[in-house]
């Protein structure tokens, strides 16, 4: 999977670089303007991660020149400007994703995983962890072949933890993915204590594995035995 | 105190003064010369009477009246003497003012005393006259003086109240001030020009904060998101335990920043009219979504929600109602007690919210300020109610905060 990386911050590109390459994605770098409308024009990509700010011009331009070009790779706008218009107006463009800065790179990554799914398998795709199997699109998990139920905050907490398995989650990009606007609550962190202890509890009657264990003050982790 | 007030009452105090003065310097003045007339009149009498005493010495006893007295003495007793004296009149029934002049003279060796009367009565009556007609023409001046002030004020003083008007209505962040007065006084042009220059210099400044305040928090957008990178990259690296946690409190820190950044960019743009436009919205589907959003919250304190979920629209700003009841109904949430209770009226001109609380009540004009808190151990940068209030201010609707029935009450008036 190719990700261009289209971010005028070098630390910040490089993180996020970083971050996605070793989840397996092949990444590559644009820095301004040029470079990026070089790179969207010439090569294929699964995603775009989009900058709106660049030197030399607005990405939102960029944007309407790939969609033009009938590209097929998702785009994710990755910005500053938490306006409104700019989202609507990005959104309108044809961009799959807006994300506001700052982000958690767990976000991002799971955003980009959500929009690779959707685009390639047409939401068909079943995703796999062990001996977890969840069906994104009708929300279905099965364990060991016996389907279980959750309630959405623990599905989508399930599936936050597979598409950032084996990677530290702190608890506040947890309560960012699960609550918005609402993880400033002064008991999110509770609640999302309580809320993996439920699914914890749900996924081991089923499975012989314990997956989700706790970094001790910092938040999560789904690892293989 | 009014301006014409206040001058007029600098008139009253100068044509008293100039009255009181005046009359008491006019009266003295007249009685001065008046006198001195009537001492003139009697020394020319006398000058007459010793002449015609001269020519014919019978003269003295055909001559005695209550205003002249002539009779022979033996010697000069005194020199000249004038005297004011009162007589009684019987045909007046009244003592009357006199000035007598009284001289001996020798004449052909005969020693004869001189006495002669005017009576001042009629001159008094001069007196009392004029001091009168002083005072009417002073009284006549002062009512004079109140109607050209009064005109004055309507007339000259006009652009004044005019400017002064649009002073009064003249809010920071407006248009520039301009009243065109339409005065060719050249003092209330300068003021004018003044008020214009100061509006101006105050528009420009308060839309370069407003800038400001929205440039600086979308500047800190990009270094927030790369120390938060950082932190996730960091996470995966870092093995020791003690160094898990100490990440994990720089990762609380970025995210009260970010949070607080946030609120200040959301105020920001509000107060920069970043959202226009108005369209038809269901409330009560407004208030489920985020009642649903909220839905884990609210089952953890066990909240009872009382919402009649009936149809209600109405005009206003889409993203800024929203951005108003999910900052409303969240802090409804956020400062519940356990068990406790929300409830929230859809009535045709206004809707209450009202919620139990853990947080003592705060003065509802500090509430809505920024940076107020009940409790300053709360890590929550205090910024939700003055959004509030200022999206309120923006969609025209008027906010109020009380304690109802022992309840925390939010009232939003149309």
């Amino acid at each position: 999977m190719k990700i261009l990386i289209v971010e005028d911050e070098r630390s910040l590109r490089e993180a996020i670089g970083n971050f996605l390459s070793s989840e397996g994605y092949r990444c590559e770098m644009a820095e301004n303007f040029e470079i990026a409308s070089e790179k969207m024009s010439l090569y294929e990509y699964d995603c775009v991660l989009l900058d709106i700010t660049l030197p030399g011009g607005n990405g939102l331009k960029l944007l309407d020149a790939y969609k033009k070009d009938e590209k097929k790779g998702g785009v994710i706008i990755i910005s500053a400007r938490d306006s409104l218009d700019d989202k609507v107006s990005g959104l309108e463009l044809g961009a799959d994703d807006y994300l506001t800065k700052p982000f958690h790179l767990h976000e991002l990554s799971a955003r980009i995983s959500s929009l690779i799914r959707r685009l390639n398998f047409q939401g068909n795709r079943v995703i796999k962890f062990e001996d977890i199997e969840i069906k994104p699109d009708s929300r279905e998990v099965s364990i060991a072949e016996t389907s279980i139920h959750l309630t959405r905050t623990e599905f989508e907490l399930l599936l936050f933890f597979v598409q950032n398995q084996s990677r530290v989650i702190s608890k506040s990009a947890i309560a960012e993915h699960i609550y918005g606007d609402n993880s400033d609550m002064a008991d999110s962190y509770d609640f999302i204590y309580s809320q993996i202890k439920n699914l914890r509890k749900k996924l081991n009657e089923h499975s012989s594995n314990d997956y989700i264990h706790a970094v001790y003050g910092v938040g999560y982790r789904l690892s293989r035995k | 105190m009014k301006l014409l007030t206040k001058t007029n009452q600098y008139a009253f105090l100068m044509v008293a003064s100039v009255l009181l003065v005046g009359a008491v310097f006019l009266h003295f003045t007249l009685q001065y010369v008046i006198s001195k007339e009537v001492s003139e009149i009697l020394e020319t009498e006398l000058e007459e009477f010793t002449h015609a005493v001269g020519q014919d010495p019978e003269f003295v006893r055909t001559q005695s009246t209550a205003e002249l007295e002539i009779s022979i003495v033996s010697k000069i007793h005194s020199p000249d003497a004038f005297r004011d004296t009162l007589i009684y009149s019987a045909y007046e029934e009244e003592f009357i003012p006199y000035i007598q002049l009284t001289a001996y003279r020798k004449i052909n060796d005969q020693y004869f005393r001189f006495t002669f009367r005017e009576s001042l009565i009629e001159s008094n009556d001069i007196v009392a006259v004029l001091v009168g007609v002083f005072i009417v023409i002073c009284l006549l001046l002062f009512i004079g003086i109140i109607m050209l002030n009064k005109y004055l004020s309507g007339h000259l003083w006009k652009p004044f109240y005019i400017m002064l008007d649009k002073l009064k209505v003249y809010e920071m962040g407006d248009q520039i001030y301009a009243a065109n007065s339409g005065s060719d006084i050249e003092e209330f042009n300068t003021l004018q020009g003044a008020l214009e220059g100061l509006s101006r210099k105050i528009h420009s400044d308060y839309n370069n904060l407003k800038e400001f305040t929205e440039n600086a928090s979308h500047e800190l957008q990009t270094p927030l998101a790369i120390i938060k990178s950082e932190i996730d990259l960091l996470l995966q690296d870092s093995h020791l335990p003690d160094h898990l946690q100490r990440l994990g409190i720089i990762e609380e820190t970025v995210n009260r920043v970010a949070a607080t950044n946030k609120a200040l960019l959301t105020l920001s743009k509000i107060e920069n009219d970043q959202f226009r436009g108005k369209s038809t919205i269901d409330l009560s589907a407004l208030i489920t979504d985020i009642l649903e959003q909220l839905s884990d919250f609210i089952g953890a304190k066990e909240l009872t929600i009382q919402f009649a979920n009936e149809p209600y629209e109405i005009l206003k700003n889409a993203p800024l109602l929203r951005i108003l009841f999910q900052n409303v109904l969240s802090n409804a949430v956020k400062h519940n007690v356990q068990q406790g209770v929300i409830i929230i009226r859809l009535e045709p001109n206004n809707i209450v919210i009202k919620n139990s609380s853990s947080e003592v009540f705060i003065d509802p004009d500090l509430a809505f300020q920024r940076f107020a808190k009940a409790n300053p151990a709360s890590p929550s940068p205090g910024l939700g109610l003055a959004i509030a209030s200022k999206i309120a201010e923006k969609l025209e609707l008027r906010l109020d905060y009380q304690i109802q029935e022992g309840l925390h009450a939010l009232t939003l008036t149309f």
